[in-house]
Formats: C-alpha cells, sequence, structure tokens
C-alpha cells in the first residue's frame, strides 16, 4: 500500500475515534434536569421539613419561592424545648432513622461531632419485670417467643399472606399475649399508631421501600431544628408566618392563594405540604376540584394522635447502661433523653402513639402525669420514683391546629394511596410531605425531605 | 463457561506453539463511557444534597491498561484476546466530608484482527499496518460508594456488588513495527454494552429511589489506547506465512 494513502487514511480514521463519543453524548440526555424548563413563581404552603427543603432547593434553581405558614414558627412537627431541662430536647422529630439517609448526610456533613448512636441498652417490660434483650433471648422460658417476635419484626418487608390488621396477624401467628405490649411497642408505636389500626399490606408496602438503615441517631448537642436552619436559612427567609390557606384556585393561568386574612398570592405553581390531617379537614378548598381518587387517598391515609411527655427527675431511679424501657401498658417506650448529653439533668421522655396517646389526650396534665408516673413506679418498686420527679411537660401534637396529630402510618386503607396524593394536580398544584412518601419512608425527616425533592423535580420539570 | 475458557486456552497455546507471528502488548489508554441512568444518581445525589460546596461530577473518562495478545489465524487474520482495566471514579471533596463513586472495570475482550491490506500476501512490505478489530467479551464491574472513605450500605449490608455484562466491540488499529521484534499499535475501540445493572447503585449512592432512578443501562464506550509490542517468535513474514528462501542465482562467466 502506498504509505501516502495509508497516512491519509490514518488521519481521516484517527479522529473518527473522537468524534464519535460526542456524537453518542448528543444523542442522550445526561443531564438531571434537562427536561426542566420552568422558570416561575412557586409557593410552598407549609414550613415543615418538607416545605423547607423543597424550597431551598427551588431557590437554588434560581425560582422565586414565597412560603406560606399557618402558624407563628418555622419548623412543623421539628420543635424543641430548652427551658424544661436546661438542654435542648426535642418535643417532635428527634431521632435519625439509619446511615442512609439525607437528613443524616446533612448531620455528618455540618456536626459530624454531635451524631450519636442510640446510647444504652434496650430494656423491656414483661411480666411485671424490666428484663434485657440478653436475658429474653437466653431464659428458657422466653427465648422462643422473643426471637420469635425479633423476627417477624424482621419480615414484614416480604410478608406473603392476605391483608388483615397486624394485630389480628401477630395473634394469629401467633406472638404470645405476654408479649404483646412489647409488639405494640416496637412495631406500631413506632409508626405512630397501635397495632390494631395498621394493615399488612401497607405495613409491608412501608417496610419493603425502606432503606435508610436500622441504626438509630440522636443530637449530642443542639437540635434537628439547628441543622436545618443552617443548611436552608435562605428557604427560612421565603417565609411569612400565620398564613392560613384556605382556598387554592388554579382554574387560571396562575394559581391564586387565598388566607383566612383575605391575603392573596398569586404564583405559577403551587407546593402543598399540609400534614395529612389538614387536607381531610377540608380547610383548604381547591379549584378545579381534585380528582376523585385524589380526594380518596387524602382521606385514606390515617395520621394518629401522638404525644411526647418529658420528665424530669433529681435523680435518675433507672440504671446507668438504661437506654430505653419498651413495653408499658400506659406509655409503650421511654427513653432517657438525656444519655450521652453534657448535662447534669435526668430526663425521661415517654412517647405515646395511637390509642394509648388517645387514652392520655383526654386526662389534664396533672392527670397524665400521675398516670405515667404510676406506671414507672410499678417498673421500679424499690425506687423512688414519683417524689424524684421535679417537672413533667406534655406536649400534645393533636392539639397543634395546623398539625393535628403526630405522623400518617400504614393503615389499611393507606395501601397504594401514597403514591396517588403525591400525584401533581392541574399542571399546578404539587404534593409533598411525609404522608405523599411512598418508598417506605413515611413518617420520618428524610422522608419528609425526599419527598420535597420528589415535588421539586416535578415542578422544575412541569 | 468452563468449556469456553478451555477452548480459548487451547487457542492460545495452538498459536503460542505455532511458526506463525505472534505479538504480546502492553497498553495504556483512555476509556470513555457514555450513558445515563449512573449520572442521572450521581446528579440526583448532587441536586439533593445541596450543602456540598463541591459536586460529584459524572462518571465519563477513566485511564485504562491492558495485556494482549495477538497470534495469526492466516494471512490477514490476527486472534487478539486481552485484559483491560479501567477504574472509574466520580469524588467529590468537602471539607471534612468526601463522596467517592468508583467503578472499576476488568474486561476481557476476544477480538478477531483484520489487516485487509494484506489478505493473501507472503510478505507485509510496509511497517505501518492498519487493520480492523472486531469482537466481543464480557466485563466484571465492581461499582462502590464510599462517604468518609467508609463503603456505604444498602438494607444494613455492605455495597460491593459484582456484575458480568457482555459487550461487543468494533474498531480501527494500526500497528507500527520499529523493527522485527518491537513495535507499537494504537487502537480506537467502540464497545457496545446491551445492559449492565449496576445494583442498587442509586441506593448505595442516595440512600433511596423515591425518583425512580434506573441502575440498569445500556452503555457505549470508547477506548482509546497506545501499547509496545513485543514479537515472540523468531523472523517470520509480517502475513504469517513462513518467509521464502533467498534465490542464489549462479553467475555464469
Amino acid at each position: 500500500m502506498d504509505r501516502r494513502i495509508l497516512l491519509r487514511n490514518l488521519l481521516l480514521g484517527l479522529p473518527a475515534g473522537y468524534i464519535i463519543p460526542s456524537v453518542l453524548s448528543s444523542c442522550t440526555k445526561t443531564d438531571l434536569l434537562e427536561m426542566a424548563d420552568f422558570k416561575g413563581g412557586v409557593i410552598v404552603i407549609g414550613a415543615g421539613a418538607s416545605g423547607i427543603y423543597a424550597a431551598q432547593l427551588l431557590k437554588d434553581q434560581g425560582i422565586d419561592v414565597t412560603v406560606l405558614e399557618a402558624s407563628s414558627r418555622v419548623g412543623g412537627r421539628i420543635l424543641s424545648d430548652e427551658s424544661f431541662a436546661g438542654i435542648p430536647l426535642e418535643l417532635g422529630a428527634e431521632e435519625i432513622h439509619g446511615q442512609r439517609s439525607l437528613f443524616y448526610d446533612l448531620v455528618n456533613y455540618q456536626f459530624p461531632e454531635r451524631l450519636l448512636p442510640e446510647p444504652g441498652d434496650n430494656l423491656y417490660w414483661l411480666e411485671n419485670q424490666i428484663r434485657t434483650e440478653q436475658f429474653i433471648l437466653e431464659n428458657s422460658d422466653l427465648q422462643g417467643a422473643g426471637q420469635t417476635l425479633f423476627q417477624i419484626n424482621e419480615s414484614f418487608g416480604s410478608y406473603p399472606g392476605g391483608d388483615m390488621s397486624v394485630l389480628l396477624y401477630l395473634n394469629d401467628f401467633p406472638v404470645e399475649e405476654r408479649f404483646m405490649e412489647i409488639a405494640n411497642a416496637i412495631i406500631a408505636n413506632e409508626y405512630g399508631t397501635s397495632l390494631n389500626r395498621m394493615g399488612m399490606f401497607a405495613l409491608r408496602e412501608a417496610e419493603a421501600g425502606y432503606s435508610s438503615g436500622l441504626d438509630g441517631y440522636f443530637l449530642r448537642e443542639g437540635t434537628v431544628w439547628d441543622v436545618f436552619s443552617k443548611a436552608f436559612s435562605g428557604a427560612i427567609d421565603a417565609v411569612v408566618l400565620n398564613q392560613v390557606v384556605n382556598r387554592i384556585d388554579a382554574s387560571g393561568d396562575q394559581v391564586s392563594i387565598t388566607t383566612t386574612n383575605n391575603q392573596t398570592y398569586t404564583a405559577d405553581r403551587v407546593l402543598v405540604t399540609v400534614p395529612i390531617t389538614i387536607l381531610q379537614s377540608g380547610s383548604i378548598e381547591v379549584l378545579p376540584a381534585l380528582p376523585a381518587d385524589k380526594l380518596a387517598s387524602i382521606q385514606n391515609i390515617s395520621m394518629g394522635n401522638g404525644m411526647k411527655i418529658l420528665l424530669r427527675f433529681s435523680a435518675p431511679f433507672w440504671k446507668p447502661e438504661t437506654g430505653s424501657i419498651i413495653g408499658g401498658a400506659v406509655v409503650p417506650e421511654y427513653w432517657v433523653s438525656t444519655l450521652g448529653k453534657a448535662t447534669t439533668a435526668h430526663v425521661l421522655t415517654a412517647f405515646v402513639m395511637g390509642e394509648k396517646a388517645d387514652a392520655l389526650n383526654v386526662l389534664s396534665e396533672q392527670q397524665v402525669r400521675d398516670t405515667i408516673l404510676a406506671e414507672l413506679q410499678s417498673m421500679y418498686p424499690d425506687e423512688e420514683v414519683t417524689g424524684n420527679c421535679v417537672g413533667v411537660l406534655v406536649k400534645n401534637w393533636a392539639d397543634e391546629p395546623f398539625i393535628k396529630g403526630a405522623y400518617s402510618y400504614p393503615n389499611p386503607e393507606s395501601t397504594g394511596q401514597r403514591e396517588i396524593l403525591a400525584r401533581p394536580e392541574h399542571g399546578k398544584i404539587f404534593f409533598a410531605g411525609e404522608a405523599t412518601n411512598y418508598n417506605g419512608h413515611l413518617a420520618t425527616v428524610h422522608g419528609a425531605m425526599e419527598s420535597g425533592y420528589r415535588a421539586c423535580k416535578e415542578i422544575l420539570e412541569s | 463457561m468452563k468449556k469456553h475458557f478451555s477452548l480459548f486456552l487451547l487457542l492460545v497455546i495452538f498459536m503460542t506453539r505455532s511458526e506463525a507471528q505472534n505479538y504480546f502488548d502492553v497498553s495504556a489508554g483512555l476509556q470513555s463511557i457514555d450513558q445515563t441512568a449512573w449520572n442521572r444518581t450521581i446528579q440526583t445525589y448532587n441536586f439533593n444534597r445541596i450543602w456540598l460546596k463541591e459536586p460529584m461530577p459524572d462518571l465519563r473518562n477513566a485511564s485504562n491498561f491492558s495485556l494482549g495478545y495477538s497470534g495469526v489465524l492466516a494471512s490477514g487474520l490476527f486472534f487478539s484476546p486481552s485484559l483491560t482495566y479501567s477504574a472509574f471514579k466520580s469524588s467529590a471533596e468537602n471539607e471534612n466530608y468526601s463522596t467517592l463513586a468508583r467503578l472499576r472495570w476488568l474486561s476481557v475482550p476476544l477480538c478477531l484482527d483484520i489487516f485487509p491490506l494484506e489478505f493473501g500476501q507472503d510478505s507485509v512490505s510496509s511497517s505501518v499496518r492498519p487493520f480492523l478489530r472486531v469482537g466481543g467479551g464480557a466485563s466484571l464491574l465492581m461499582p462502590r460508594v464510599l462517604i468518609n472513605d467508609s463503603l456505604t450500605t444498602v438494607d444494613d449490608e455492605l455495597y460491593q456488588p459484582m456484575v458480568w455484562p457482555f459487550f461487543y466491540t468494533a474498531g480501527l488499529g494500526v500497528r507500527y513495527n520499529l523493527n522485527k521484534s518491537f513495535g507499537f499499535l494504537f487502537t480506537a475501540m467502540y464497545l457496545r454494552y446491551p445492559s449492565i445493572d449496576l445494583e442498587d447503585f442509586s441506593y448505595a449512592l442516595n440512600g433511596n429511589n423515591l425518583v425512580g432512578l434506573t441502575n440498569e443501562t445500556s452503555v457505549q464506550s470508547m477506548t482509546y489506547q497506545l501499547s509496545i509490542c513485543f514479537r515472540l517468535n523468531g523472523p517470520k513474514s509480517e502475513s504469517g506465512e513462513k518467509p521464502k528462501k533467498k534465490v542464489k542465482f549462479k553467475k555464469r562467466r
């Protein structure tokens, strides 16, 4: 072959090798937001975790965002108190669920030294005795039933049977009656409800999607809101407080939002992040009316009562290694909220959800205090409990007028409903919030944040 | 699989022991990949972690290294198995916080090198020899995600899958023989993987998959390699045919 011809061929061929990849690239869309054309304004209703996070994401994309908050504070179900024990204690969202979550990443980035792996041992109130997990798993009388319960709790994501209440399933399995309060605490109370109010299909749906990990973390110092406020100050600056929205009109080119104090806001899109209870109450009129399946999804997802009661003692009556006491008939779970923190205060948090919260809800604060202290005294008969109690702070989330409960839970009717709830309507109305998380992370801060991201992406691509 | 591997070994041994002209190549180069799904996962990570000052870049280019062998099958036709290693990286270093998505990529392509200008020729006069290369093979992919130098988890287990996708490839190359025992080789190859499933990559990086990111995707790749070639056998013709003895004519006086 003539060398000149060969060289010419090579000169033509080699650049082709470089050109091919760029040609290939031009054939496919590689940018996450390549389809995003939206450049208008957005109103976010609700300044909780999902609303604030979504607002920050939108602002970072150059979108003009206003956040309307019904109450006089930001944060929604993130709330703390520092006056009760001299250190900040969480009255709302507290635990960081797993290492594989947005919220864990945020804390790990901003305040890695504050991450406190769930401290202390889990103790169980069983047959009028406080037992360690080790005792249950090694005692010949208890180990079989104990192992069964712990194994069941890890297998809901692959449940193969028909739909029924979780209580019925556990009764049939069988989980022994003496373990049922513990089952209620570790399965239902964690989800913000009671065993008889949960459905197996909805629980399977939630557990199968859950991916953030089983390790629990708390904050050694500071608050959950500290983390949010540091990261999302731009969104927080965009919040207008005391704006109770009662009408969303998406029938025109723009969305018009009216509040009870006769303020009107207009934007190109609206993101609704209010709790499911507020949607259920019908206090927000939506025009044009939402489709029937959306309205059904709103009614089908339940959210129950939830209380956190902080009890401060002059001296601890529990053993130093105590982390949680699980399985009480009045309070499904107590934990030592000052454990691992730099304080001399001794505080227990009583975490009560579902039916048990309903039972306490009808009592006065004094009666709540007396009832809980009586249960603790029965657990520690040889210690002075009631006399050592120097303060009680009751946070009843059902009393919050713009929240009306704790968080959504997997009730039987909610199966498959969260995705419908999350779906945008009329091309202008978008939905976020923990109840719209259909990926297993309902009822968590990071689940709320994920829903904020999902809605933000939908808006940008709308 | 064992059967195929045995056949492959027999073929290599046959060619090595034959009288044919064989090469051993040591190569370095660049591999670029073009696909959407994994980079969307990375972009989703960046989009969500707005607090990170340094975002993670897309997975796009990597250096590669390979060992190859070329054995002649017929005049103008060579069989070229090789072993190629690449490591794609997308990393972000933020203050006290590092994120790394790494994709180790080990490929075994089995190719035919077709020297169209040398078909039917007893010898090759040119030291510059263009060829077409076609073939296919399998790769071993080992995706890993590390945050602050620790492997991330999926369902509370360390994320360290091994994936074995198949591919086919085609491209151009040119051999340049400096002398009878040493030379260079340049190749530009297009590879297509019909499907690679990076099992749970979106979970490993993002911790969730709320917006339905896909881990399974087809992948197109280009590799460019420059090789140093060593001739393994004694002096034979470049086409693989035995050189003809020079005929000495008796001079008539």
